[in-house]
């Protein structure tokens, strides 16, 4: 299948995905678990992501022409493949509707307060299903299109943060010892469902595409450590744990002489952009391995009626701000983790299991189960 | 035709991007831009006054003069929020508060503890970071902000550019952000300071348009010292040689003005210009227990020489670099062990710099400022003199006996 998808395209993807959500609530929960430490949780985040994607471009390797719900299909045979591609789809979905929730709770407590949260997330999604329906091809690249203005705008943010930085902030390292670190290496990992992108690495040309996830994952690593250094710089330990979207607090304390400040329009720029790419793909991704459940040819007639789903299932997860703050520290992560670890291992070892067996069987036969 | 629709679409869909921050809309023109907010206690909770811009008086124009420029208003509740809602029974329109510039506290809103008000100023997506704040000395703050301005038309903006100015070349003030308060706040082994002020002259002849027609007025607002906080609770002032000190430690003395004796007193003294400082902390472990040692370093230049030296000969610029040195250390050791014991409030962030490298010791410290009252802090001042400004002898060099 010829998508016109180029390697580049998938790079900026996957660094779009990466930084999508992340990059604005990140902050808080590694200050919270790893307090002055944040940073260094960041980074064994960014270490178990990219651990993570070696296990996926693993399985990708053997997926051949195939997307995530339609290889499950073809390795776990026809019923338990169906209901674990099912379950990829539902957790795609889910993913969709909980970023429209974050995206809209933002919006109404930063800077849109008096705007009914409904209509912010509709006009949204509207997007959301114009950019799916026109497809991956169109989709890359817009990205492609935006993503220097968004690395321009993210060093116009953060290179003034240098300047301001504390660096008795960082002191002292290791004071609760190696735990709290852990803790909040494990939460970050938990933000970046990088699982979404097998439904679209089958369709990368081969030639590099490895490097290129690779690549995106950590330059979108990267965009986070910063963000979470400069946090913890200039607003410290103690007050990004207290904020709700610390990055946010950070590009508002931005003042070089009274020339350069109130740059936080910047922030909600890189940020809503960024999400915007992660909800298509996410969004795209369940609606494709739905077609593809039902035997549809085609994903398009399904694209508007599941978005008016998104946003009512968005509204039915997210009650209220707290619920959001525990739900992504207590639930998320144990809950992602079965689908961004759990299914994929198993995925990976019935299908060595399966050629293993088709080798013994008749040398002829190998390959067959994909 | 079917792709004239989308088009037709696509447009339908950006002109709605539009109208969603309409509903969030505010004209400028139905407004009241807050600038400064004055926070006192009442009976039951707090009195509040905002002082807000009167729009056509500030724009000079013909006729100009004749209303004041901004307006206050005044109103209780039992908490911040719910005087500034009972508030626009008084206000024309909503509130505005991303223009503030100054908040004023009560010095008894500072003894009872500022944590509470300053939650609604935190959480608040109106507010901004770049308001300063201030603790009222000898009135109360709704007072400091009933009092009009030279020069400056918008009395809260005055005292916004009187804070930065006397900060950039005086140094014995404080501008402090709600970011740095909550920061100190937050952080333990470092207690707040904030910066005082204080009316000159007659109240009650600053409420009025008047008090700005007088080429000296009879009414004045100036900086005085900083309050010391326990915590969040104020416990009594610094004098502005105190001020001083504590911004040469916590390194942010940007520019000031330092006055030493002659080497013979009666020819009077000799005024010299901070241009640069640096101040290091550091801390030992001594038999378990934790020595400071503070390193103030400064660079400054002669700005005034009253002594009868001859300033030609290295040996005196070294005498004059000498008694600097000695007056630092002295002013030093005696304004920091002043605040050891008479406020036992870590403002200098000594406990911080013990967190950051003992962290082990810092765990077994129950009360730090219990502990700071008795730690010993050594000082080490040292100032180099660089430049004696354009002349080189005074300028009664010869005629002088």
């Amino acid at each position: 299948m010829h998508t016109g998808l180029t390697v580049r395209g998938f790079t900026v993807l996957t660094i779009m995905f990466t930084i999508g959500t992340s990059i604005l609530i990140a902050p808080a929960g590694l200050a919270m678990d790893a307090a002055q430490d944040a940073w260094l949780a960041a980074l064994l985040g960014l270490a178990l992501n990219l651990a993570m994607v070696g296990l996926y471009i693993a399985i990708g390797e053997r997926m051949g022409e195939r997307h995530l719900v339609a290889y499950c299909a073809a390795v776990l045979g026809r019923w338990a493949g169906w209901a674990v591609g099912l379950a990829f789809v539902g957790f795609f979905y889910l993913l969709s509707a909980l970023m429209i929730g974050d995206l809209g709770y933002f919006l109404t407590t930063q800077t849109l307060t008096q705007t009914p949260i409904e209509v912010l997330q509709l006009l949204f999604i509207c997007f959301v299903c114009y950019a799916v329906k026109l497809g991956l091809r169109a989709y890359t690249n817009t990205a492609e299109i935006f993503l220097p203005w968004i690395v321009g705008l993210f060093l116009v943010m953060i290179f003034p943060v240098f300047s301001r930085m504390t660096l008795t902030n960082f002191e002292p390292v290791f004071e609760k010892g190696i735990l709290p670190i852990l803790q909040g290496g494990w939460h970050f990992y938990g933000l970046q469902e990088m699982v979404v992108l097998l439904m679209i690495y089958a369709f990368v040309p081969r030639h590099g595409r490895r490097s290129g996830f690779v690549w995106g994952t950590f330059i979108g690593g990267l965009f986070l450590i910063l963000t979470t250094l400069g946090a913890l710089a200039v607003v410290g330990p103690d007050i990004t744990a207290n904020q709700l979207f610390p990055a946010y607090t950070l590009a508002k304390n931005i003042n070089i002489g009274h020339f350069l400040e109130r740059v936080e329009g910047i922030m909600i720029f890189i940020w809503v952009l960024t999400i915007f790419f992660k909800i298509v793909i996410c969004f795209h991704g369940a609606s494709r391995g739905f077609a593809f459940l039902f035997g549809l040819h085609n994903e398009k007639p399904l694209v508007v009626p599941m978005a008016v789903g998104l946003v009512v299932l968005s509204l039915m997860c997210y009650p209220n701000t707290i619920y959001i703050q525990s739900f992504i520290t207590k639930v998320w992560t144990p809950f992602a983790t079965l689908f961004m670890v759990v299914l994929p291992l198993l995925l990976l070892a019935v299908s060595l299991l399966r050629n293993a067996a088709a080798k013994l069987r008749e040398p002829g036969d190998a390959g067959s189960a994909g | 035709m079917q792709g004239w629709r989308k088009v037709g679409a696509l447009g339908a869909l950006l002109l709605a991007l539009l109208l969603c921050g309409c509903w969030n809309r505010h004209e400028l023109s139905e407004l009241s831009l807050v600038v400064g907010m004055a926070i006192d206690k009442a009976e039951d909770g707090y009195r509040i006054a905002v002082q807000v811009v009167n729009p056509g008086q500030v724009v000079a124009q013909k006729g100009a003069g004749v209303s004041s420029t901004v307006v206050l208003f005044e109103e209780e509740g039992k908490t911040l929020p719910e005087a500034l809602g009972r508030m626009t029974t008084r206000t024309p329109y909503p509130l505005y508060f991303a223009h503030l510039r100054m908040v004023i506290l009560s010095e008894e809103v500072a003894r009872a503890g500022i944590a509470k008000p300053l939650d609604y100023l935190s959480r608040n997506n109106e507010m901004r970071n770049d308001f300063y704040f201030a603790v009222a000395r000898n009135s109360t703050a709704a007072e400091v902000l009933k009092i009009t301005s030279p020069i400056e038309s918008i009395p809260a903006n005055s005292l916004y550019t009187k804070l930065e100015t006397s900060d950039q070349v005086w140094a014995a003030t404080g501008k402090i952000t709600l970011l740095e308060l909550t920061q100190d706040l937050a952080t333990e082994g470092r207690n707040p300071t904030l910066t005082g002020i204080r009316v000159v002259g007659n109240k009650s002849a600053g409420d009025s348009m008047s008090n700005r027609q007088y080429i000296d007025p009879p009414v004045e607002l100036v900086y005085d010292g900083m309050a010391v906080f326990h915590g969040d609770r104020m416990v009594g002032w610094l004098t502005e040689m105190d001020t001083k000190i504590m911004n040469y430690v916590r390194n942010r003395v940007k520019k000031t003005t330092a006055i030493q004796p002659c080497p013979n007193p009666e020819e009077g003294t000799v005024t010299l210009r901070v241009e640069r400082s640096h101040a290091n902390i550091d801390v030992k472990l001594t038999d378990g227990e934790p020595v400071f040692l503070i390193d103030v370093r400064l660079e400054q230049d002669i700005a005034d020489m009253e002594c009868a030296m001859d300033l030609s000969k290295l040996d005196t610029l070294y005498q004059v670099e000498k008694v600097s040195n000695e007056r630092l250390d002295a002013l030093l050791k005696s304004s920091i062990a002043g605040v050891q014991r008479r406020f036992g409030s870590d403002i200098y962030g000594l406990g911080k710099k013990l967190h950051s490298k003992f962290p082990r010791e810092w765990a077994s410290i129950d009360d730090w400022n219990e502990t700071f009252r008795n730690v010993r802090i050594d000082v080490r001042g040292t100032a180099i003199l660089r430049r004696i400004g354009t002349t080189l002898q005074p300028i009664d060099y010869r005629t002088r006996e």
